[in-house]
């Protein structure tokens, strides 16, 4: 229930939602949602940062330090240091080249055990990234706390390690019961919210079907969203 | 700031091990003799709460009030979530450069244009890394009102090449080099040093006689580990 009330708060964010797609990465996507849009709205992000320290508490997590990972992870991470009065610090993707020369930031002990934190995880490569570079830092890791997960097998088969390196991986929901409440809260058209779900479960499958983009493009063209360029000309 | 909290909050630096024996080259590339690592301030909630509090005080006195709070990357986006939290102002953040991919811009976070913003930082060295940051936010269509930083280095009020805008800061380097000195936690020999590197930095840059003086009074200050 208090789960339901975040995700219901969290959706009434404007703008978190963005139907239009945006190219990434790992290509172009038909929706996303911005979790930096969060940080601009201080009493959301403070019911946030109230969510993760009470599932850290639920959660028994024990840790010498809150590590924010670069760049999303410093704000939550840094909030949630207040709100739990354990240590901060941060970490970069690439060690810093000038000043102290450390991937890590902060006043940290070699031997320290940590929870590293980002705002969302999905084939959690940059976390395993991060995690290496802690490492070297002397410092280790044995949580991941985050404030949503992707739900794809696709990327959650890429997951084994963290298991294997006993690390424990926390989270407040899942991207697909994120999307099924954008779809409740934001009163979407059911075939808008069958399609958006579709690419929750099943992201490979998007792939240059044309088909299945067409019928998203097709359904946000409805609430007067223009797709961008990029889109007319992959199709 | 009080005087009582100032020096509440010089403890605190002072504990938190930030003044540290250089040569270092900071990231502005300039080689300091002394250096601050002032990122390790960040691991103590106590000053975190100190620094949203009293840097929010600052920013809520300004005339006019501002809409938005931005941090640079990295070492600013603590400091702003800080005071974004104790203000209730919105806060986003500024990037040095774009992240190529992603949903990722040179802003992030939710801004309109023509909003006023206060631009946040953990520190103020010689104002090259703030000046990037507000020619960024400019072109973003936002209006950067002042900037406030936990420790200005060298006391400098102005950003340079946007002298209309004012820098407001916690406490500066001498501040805390005399807090150290005062606490007999730095060596008098240490202080002069220093305070004669902060009055001037760029003559430390290039003047020999200058370093020939740190070559002789290293052995002095390797004596001081910055406990």
């Amino acid at each position: 229930m208090i789960k339901d009330q975040l995700l219901q708060t969290v959706c009434q964010v404007e703008n978190y939602l963005c139907l239009s797609p945006i190219l990434t990465s790992v290509g172009p996507i038909p929706f996303s949602q911005d979790n930096r849009i969060l940080f601009s709205h201080p009493p959301v992000f403070r019911q946030i940062i109230k969510a993760l320290a009470d599932k850290m508490h639920q959660e028994k997590l024990k840790v010498d330090f809150l590590v924010g990972a670069e760049t999303a992870g410093i704000p939550i991470a840094a909030a949630l240091s207040l709100e739990t009065d354990i240590p901060f610090i941060y970490v970069h993707k690439k060690r810093k080249q000038k000043g102290n020369m450390s991937f890590g930031q902060g006043d940290f002990e070699k031997g320290s055990v940590a929870c590293l934190i980002d705002d969302v995880i999905s084939a959690g490569r940059t976390k395993k990234l991060l995690i290496n570079n802690l490492q070297e830092e002397g410092i280790k890791v044995c949580d991941i706390l985050v404030i949503w997960a992707v739900s794809a097998h696709f990327w959650t088969k890429e997951w084994g390690w963290i298991r294997r390196n006993g690390l424990r991986l926390h989270y407040l929901f899942t991207m697909e019961e994120l999307t099924s409440a954008q779809i409740k809260y934001r009163g979407l058209s059911p075939q808008l919210g069958k399609t958006m779900l579709d690419f929750v479960r099943f992201p490979e499958t998007w792939q240059g079907n044309n088909e299945k983009w067409r019928k998203y493009i097709h359904e946000i063209e409805k609430l007067n969203i223009k797709p961008p360029k990029f889109i007319s000309e992959l199709l | 700031m009080t005087p009582t909290a100032k020096k509440r909050f010089l403890k605190k630096l002072a504990q938190a091990k930030i003044f540290i024996l250089g040569p270092k080259v900071a990231t502005t590339g300039a080689r300091c003799p002394v250096f601050l690592d002032q990122r390790r301030m960040f691991s103590d909630p106590e000053i975190l709460k100190i620094i949203g509090q009293e840097l929010g005080k600052i920013i809520q006195q300004l005339k006019p009030a501002p809409d938005l709070i931005a941090g640079g990357e990295t070492a600013g986006l603590p400091v702003a979530t800080l005071v974004s939290l104790f203000t209730n102002c919105p806060m986003i953040y500024v990037r040095k450069e774009a992240k190529g991919h992603g949903i990722s811009n040179l802003v992030e976070g939710q801004y309109h244009q023509g909003a006023k913003v206060v631009l946040v930082d953990d520190a103020f060295s010689f104002g090259q890394g703030k000046r990037a940051f507000i020619t960024t936010l400019k072109k973003f269509g936002l209006k950067v009102i002042a900037v406030a930083v936990v420790i200005n280095c060298f006391e400098r009020r102005r950003v340079p090449g946007y002298l209309r805008i004012p820098v407001y800061w916690l406490v500066s380097w001498r501040e805390l080099a005399l807090y150290l000195n005062q606490q007999q936690l730095l060596s008098h020999d240490l202080l002069e040093l220093t305070l004669d590197f902060l009055k001037n930095p760029s003559v430390w840059q290039s003047d020999k006689k200058r370093w020939e003086w740190w070559q002789r009074v290293k052995p002095k200050l390797d004596k001081y580990d910055g406990k």
